[in-house]
């Protein structure tokens, strides 16, 4: 008797050994399992076509299983993604502003990419600046400042269609025929991290906003001057644009629904507005003051975490050079309006269909010989609204151009010290 | 402890050989027990919280909250060296006393014109207290629809009277106006609950004293309602106090604190502090100064609750 129970028992034993050890052959088969965080940081339905995207790796990767979170704004990713590094349980994987490399690196929390960035092909604008003589963010979900403007209005108000403004005058002129049909000439949103809509302006006056070094700023330059002054002078000296601060959620809406003839905005919101829009949609290069029609970069990077292991950060390296490579990024582009990371993109059949049926979507691109850097500092956020509420204080009536913008390059001055 | 040698004695059901150890574990044990779990909760989430922090605004901490050295009064000097925060101390003041005010003024007359009881009053109290059972979020969200420019709800009527192109949360004060108008939208019916409770405590043969002597209710307001309202109102004063400097929701939603800092308030400027800028220091040193302020003020008000409150002997 005993010794059947015995045999029974040994038998149970071994089968538990065997079930255990099968699991333990399977989860070694089991892909490798990885998260990565991604903003959205303009209009459309950008979560979705990032899932369908998502999926499609899946599919063709079975050794890796990618889950996206959405994680909000780009400043909302960030301080997320700070809250991880904090807690010891760094993301392998986020897209983030490209600008966030200061602070990421200062946090110890990043790895450069070189070899992606060397064998990615991707636009040498979109790569820029290099860091520390490396290469961290790798470009997802790049963007230009641009201009839309509604052809069907520019008909109505006995401006050509085809020829959008070119300068800046251009723009006042224009602006000012819409104005006489009863709609606003032109808006620029102002709330927020309004210094990435000021910085073409900056730029096309002279100078950037800030070096290559994330150590210094330029808010007091005469050039932020010059371009803080028209921004004023839009509102109160030609009245073609609503005095006070405009939302940067809303002014596309405007632009849909016909109440205003021209908006300034990023290029990744293009497919939203096209999808929305029942007049025909142009899109330019930011009108120029010195015809140099320069803008301004913004837009997302991916970035790759200490802290995970070696098979996830090999999973994640896939992971990116997938999403960043030719047919992916054409995709993406197409159903965002971001600039496609690779010239290669362009070349594509299905691109280059598409491009032809709607050529507001090589604005962008074409832009990148004209893009600066944007305004990238350490302590970034602090440097931002610093120059933010500068200008908002300016466009209130709080205060005048000048001594606004000289507080501003002091305060960042002092925030920057720290770091020098 | 008595209670582990008084029952010794007695003949109980429980278990009859069990010792004193065994009949305390039955006994207070089961209590002491029972309250573990909550007491390591508060403790381990509250208590230790506050008092790490109270600790770490004396020290210089990094971009990831650790100790890199001691800093004395350095984190409160960098703070109140700040312009920025100058301004968002003026911006909660000016907030919280609108707020406060408002509130509780509106609440006090809906109070008394509701306290009747009919069923149209009930309907009514029923209608009023809708926005404070919505999430601020929502709230927030639907408010930010109305006051858009362009075509928002609250733009298009003040463009019928006149005031053409309104952007409301576009200026800093009409900005911070818009903010104090949601909070009296949603808390004003709240305290109505707590000042009709506060009413409903006079007795109904000193209500109709009041009513034959005194028609017109004046008299009887100073001298008799707000005498026995006044612990309530000191209640529901400090609430709204707590409440007002506590607002982080619908700035997080509607303006982010702009334009131009005209809408940070304390609670907003501290989130800002430490997950956007990092500074964890000075993150420290405010969290420590509004624990202090609000918490002595509960404090107070509740001492003032004890001493005040009117007792019908």
């Amino acid at each position: 008797m005993r010794s059947t129970w015995m045999r029974v028992g040994s038998a149970m034993a071994g089968l538990a050994l065997l079930v255990s050890g099968g699991a333990v052959a399977s989860a070694a088969k089991a892909p490798t399992q990885l998260s990565f965080d991604f903003p959205v940081g303009v209009t459309g339905p950008l979560t979705t076509d990032m899932q369908h995207l998502v999926n499609a790796f899946n599919k063709t990767h079975p050794t890796i299983q990618v889950t996206p979170v959405f994680t909000g704004s780009y400043q909302q990713t960030v301080a997320r993604v700070e809250t991880d590094i904090q807690s010891g349980t760094p993301p392998t994987l986020a897209v983030m502003t490209s600008t966030s490399v200061y602070d990421m690196l200062h946090l110890n929390a990043i790895l450069p990419l070189d070899s992606v960035a060397a064998q990615g092909d991707y636009y040498p604008a979109l790569l820029q600046p290099e860091v520390k003589g490396h290469y961290y963010g790798i470009p997802f979900q790049r963007s230009t400042v641009v201009l839309y403007y509604n052809k069907d209005i520019f008909k109505e108000a006995g401006l050509n269609p085809n020829q959008p403004p070119k300068t800046w005058s251009d723009l006042v002129t224009d602006a000012k025929a819409i104005q006489k049909l009863g709609i606003t000439g032109i808006e620029i949103p102002t709330d927020g991290t309004c210094y990435w809509e000021f910085a073409p302006f900056a730029i096309e006056a002279g100078q950037n906003l800030a070096s290559n070094d994330g150590l210094h700023v330029y808010f007091n330059s005469s050039a932020a001057k010059t371009a803080l002054n028209f921004w004023m002078d839009l509102s109160h000296k030609y009245g073609v644009e609503p005095k006070g601060i405009l939302p940067w959620a809303t002014v596309p809406s405007d632009f849909e629904s016909g109440k205003v003839g021209m908006i300034v905005h990023s290029s990744g919101s293009l497919a939203a507005i096209l999808k929305a829009a029942n007049f025909k949609v142009g899109e330019t290069f930011m009108p120029a003051d010195h015809s140099k029609y320069l803008t301004d970069l913004g837009g997302g990077d991916f970035f790759l975490f200490k802290g995970a292991s070696k098979s996830q950060q090999q999973a994640a390296i896939a992971f990116i050079k997938w999403m960043t490579s030719p047919q992916q990024a054409a995709t993406w582009s197409k159903e965002t309006g971001y600039v496609a990371v690779t010239p290669k993109a362009y070349q594509q059949s299905g691109m280059q269909k598409f491009t032809a049926a709607h050529p507001q979507f090589l604005i962008p691109a074409e832009q990148l010989q004209y893009a600066q850097p944007e305004l990238a500092t350490y302590s970034l956020s602090q440097i931002q609204d610093t120059l933010d509420a500068a200008i908002q204080s300016v466009l209130d009536g709080q205060s005048q151009v000048v001594p606004a913008l000289n507080q501003a390059q002091q305060q960042a001055n002092g925030i920057l010290a720290n770091y020098r | 402890m008595s209670t582990l040698v008084e029952p010794a004695s007695q003949a109980s059901p429980g278990p009859a050989k069990a010792g004193p150890g065994a009949r305390w574990l039955a006994g207070p044990g089961v209590r002491y027990l029972l309250m573990l779990p909550p007491a390591l909760m508060v403790i381990g989430f509250v208590v230790y919280p506050m008092v790490q922090t109270v600790i770490h605004s004396f020290y210089r901490l990094d971009g990831l909250g650790r100790v890199i050295g001691f800093a004395g009064f350095g984190n409160y000097s960098a703070l109140f060296a700040n312009p920025v925060f100058m301004q968002v101390l003026r911006n909660t003041a000016i907030y919280t006393v609108f707020a406060v005010v408002l509130s509780i003024a509106l609440a006090f007359a809906l109070a008394l014109l509701l306290t009747n009881r009919g069923i149209v009053n009930r309907l009514l109290l029923v209608g009023i207290f809708s926005p404070t059972v919505m999430p601020t979020i929502a709230a927030a969200n639907i408010w930010l629809y109305f006051l858009a420019p362009q075509f928002g709800l609250v733009t298009e009527l003040l463009g019928k009277v006149g005031i053409s192109q309104a952007n409301i949360l576009g200026e800093p004060g009409s900005a911070l106006g818009a903010l104090v108008a949601l909070f009296v939208w949603k808390y004003a019916p709240y305290f109505t609950l707590f000042l009709m409770a506060g009413l409903q405590s006079i007795p109904q043969n000193v209500r109709e004293a009041m009513r034959t002597e005194d028609p017109h209710g004046w008299q009887s307001l100073r001298k008799v309602v707000l005498p026995i309202m006044a612990p309530m109102l000191a209640f529901v004063v400090t609430l709204a106090v707590i409440y007002a400097m506590e607002t982080i929701d619908p700035i997080y939603v509607m303006t982010q604190g702009g334009p131009a800092n005209g809408t940070n308030l304390v609670m907003f400027y501290l989130y800002q502090l430490g997950f956007n800028y990092y500074a964890w220091g000075p993150a420290a040193a405010l969290s420590a100064l509004l624990l202090g302020g609000l918490s002595s003020l509960s404090a107070l008000s509740l001492i003032a609750l004890e001493r005040r409150a009117f007792h019908w002997a």
